[in-house]
């Protein structure tokens, strides 16, 4: 089994996930998980996820996955059963009294054990399976031995992060948010300290210990070798526009190692639209060797805000092959622009002439979430999204 | 009450100056599987010692590492381990020593105690506590539990050389065991690094002693690593220390911007 899997902060971002390619998601409910400040779903809203999901034969998986303190749990026992009565394919936990807690209600949901849990051995991956875990999210440290060896010792599903944000620490073993910002990282409050700058012992040179962004797509070959089945993207924070384009694109790379038409070339196509889109230098990480002073951030990171998603297609009228776009970033007509659709390949678009609500020209898209009209031959569809054109897949052949 | 203190050793010198003022347990740092601890040491060194001890393996360990271990683990002549990975237990369980589980920053409440100590025979509570979570803690556990009272917090354990990094970078001359400092001057920590990676501690060394009244405890944890001798002597005397706070204790967390907390 071969799995992409998406993050999700809310209902727009899943449908999005799962439109450009994911074969399942991961979402936070309100409480129980490490996104604490990310919008996150309301049973209702999760319910919703569900049945969206499971009608396009897509999962929905829940982190439940905070260290919990005392209060924390009053309302777990509750919470785990209507996840499972609402049909939540599966929880992602860390602590140990919620996966016993998960046998003991019987529950029909499957039990992944988080990365929180840190697990980097065979051994501790067969302590959890003998609590009924399906699932084991490997540690971000493990690297591609270690994964090989415990798929093989194990046989269980084996989980690994391919793309995003990496912390300093392994997960969990962090506390830096609590002691200097009050802030608890393990219950979802992480304040990042390991993105500040540093002074060290009077030096001149700032200390810092940000890693670069984790980035797979070179390697997912090797994974799926070694026995990697789900393919986890990180981000529940980030905007519909990160998560269609990561997913695509890992979408893509996934399909055309299964039907062996993968090429260097289209490696490095992909390659160049992640890091644009990430803004983030990116790199593979632990997964080949221990990461050196190449894989995190001196003198911080020029951050531009990237401005290439232009709109968003709410809807086309066939009949009259019109377009109603809502603008996400300023374009005008003239401007070289691409259409990204979840069902085809990317295709260069120009931008015609705009006509606002009313059918009045106007000279360019200025407005954040201003409804516009565009003619398009090109039959488009609700959710496909429209971009700057910055790489030309011919340039690559 | 010093009979419940449980002292980790930095030299083995040191051993016998805990004895004269009544400490009779004391952690040894197992060289090559443990991290963050000033010593670290051979299993010969450790069977050499007449006292009660305990073995800690708190580094987290690929499947490599932990057979390798698992073979040595019969030749470590201890009372018991104290171990972070949980891949360990079944080997230790089956040498009939004691297992103590320390995995840093969880066990924060008392249900998830008492399902560790279905496993093992006592678990170290966090140190991200305050004293009233603490209390509440103790009075539900069912086993007597390790609760920390000094040293130098750790803070994070990340498998990356981040001193190494840094002066490899900047072409800098290496310094182990450093202060780093914000640009506001408002969050200081040390660093410590070795081959197995990094750790982080807390700037001020934590002071637990308002916890000795708590009941249900098994050991009371002092983590001299980093700390004179004649400080951690005094502060098993009762005597006030310098440099020292009562960490989260007063502190409860907030994880929740605008929203329910704890």
């Amino acid at each position: 089994m071969i799995e992409l899997l998406a993050p999700a902060g809310d209902l727009e971002r899943l449908k999005i996930a799962l439109l450009y390619g994911a074969d399942a998601v991961y979402i936070g409910g309100v409480d129980y998980s490490l996104r604490a400040n990310a919008k996150n779903f309301s049973l209702e809203e999760i319910k919703e996820a569900c049945k969206y999901a499971h009608n396009l034969k897509k999962r929905v998986y829940v982190t439940v996955n905070i260290v919990p303190h005392n209060n924390d749990l009053d309302n777990i026992e509750e919470y785990l059963k209507e996840l499972d009565k609402i049909n939540v394919d599966g929880i992602i936990v860390s602590d140990i009294y919620i996966m016993k807690l998960w046998a003991k209600l019987k529950l029909q949901l499957e039990l992944h054990v988080s990365t929180q849990a840190s697990t980097l051995n065979y051994h501790t991956a067969l302590f959890y399976k003998t609590l009924g875990a399906k699932r084991i999210v490997l540690a971000r440290e493990a690297s591609e031995a270690d994964i090989k060896i415990i798929k093989e010792k194990t046989n269980l599903d084996l989980e690994a992060f391919i793309h995003g944000a990496m912390c300093t620490s392994f997960s969990g073993r962090c506390v830096m948010s609590n002691y200097a910002t009050g802030r608890d990282s393990n219950r979802g409050g992480c304040s990042q300290v390991c993105r500040y700058s540093f002074n060290i012992d009077g030096n001149e040179k700032d200390f810092e210990m940000m890693p670069k962004d984790l980035n797979m797509v070179a390697y997912i070959e090797d994974m799926i070798k070694v026995g990697v089945n789900s393919f986890k993207v990180e981000g529940r924070m980030r905007s519909i526009y990160y998560i269609a384009t990561v997913i695509s694109v890992y979408r893509h790379i996934i399909d055309k190692i299964v039907n062996k038409s993968l090429t260097k070339e289209y490696t490095k196509y992909c390659l160049d639209i992640l890091n644009r889109c990430a803004n983030r230098d990116s790199t593979s990480q632990f997964f080949k060797e221990l990461p050196g002073y190449n894989e995190q951030y001196f003198l911080g990171r020029n951050e531009i805000s990237n401005q290439d998603f232009l709109a968003l297609v709410l809807d086309y009228d066939e009949k009259n092959k019109i377009a109603t776009i809502e603008e996400r970033n300023y374009f005008k007509p003239g401007d070289v622009a691409e259409i990204m659709g979840y069902d085809m390949d990317a295709k260069e678009f120009v931008i015609p002439t705009l006509y606002d609500e009313n059918g009045k020209v106007i000279d360019a898209a200025r407005h954040p979430k201003q409804v516009i009209k565009i003619p398009c031959e090109i039959p488009l569809k609700k959710d496909y999204i429209i971009r700057l054109k910055v790489f030309d897949i011919h340039d690559y052949l | 009450m010093k009979s419940k203190f449980l002292v980790s050793i930095n030299n083995l010198e040191d051993i016998a100056e805990y004895k004269k003022v009544g400490i009779t347990t004391f952690v040894f740092a197992l060289k090559d599987y443990s991290i963050g601890y000033e010593n670290t040491f051979e299993i010969d060194e450790i069977n050499k010692v007449d006292a009660n001890k305990l073995c800690l393996i708190n580094r987290l360990l690929n499947s490599e590492e932990i057979d390798s271990l698992i073979k040595l683990l019969p030749k470590i002549d201890v009372m018991g381990f104290i171990i972070e990975d949980i891949g360990l237990l079944d080997s230790i369980k089956r040498l009939n020593k004691k297992v103590y589980l320390f995995i840093n920053h969880f066990n924060c409440n008392y249900a998830s105690l008492n399902t560790w100590l279905e496993y093992v025979d006592s678990v170290f509570v966090s140190n991200e506590l305050t004293k009233e979570e603490l209390s509440y803690i103790t009075s539900k556990v069912n086993k007597p539990v390790i609760i920390h009272i000094f040293g130098y917090n750790q803070i994070m354990y990340s498998r990356r050389y981040l001193l190494t990094n840094y002066y490899k970078y900047y072409n800098l001359p290496y310094k182990n065991n450093v202060i780093i400092k914000d640009k506001a001057g408002s969050i200081s920590m040390h660093l410590v690094e070795d081959k197995y990676g990094t750790i982080s501690l807390a700037k001020n060394i934590f002071d637990g002693r308002s916890l000795l009244d708590l009941d249900n405890v098994l050991y009371f944890y002092l983590n001299t690593s980093f700390i004179p001798l004649a400080s951690v002597l005094d502060f098993i005397e009762g005597k006030s220390i310098l440099n020292a706070d009562e960490g989260l204790l007063d502190k409860p967390t907030i994880f929740k911007l605008g929203g329910k907390n704890d």
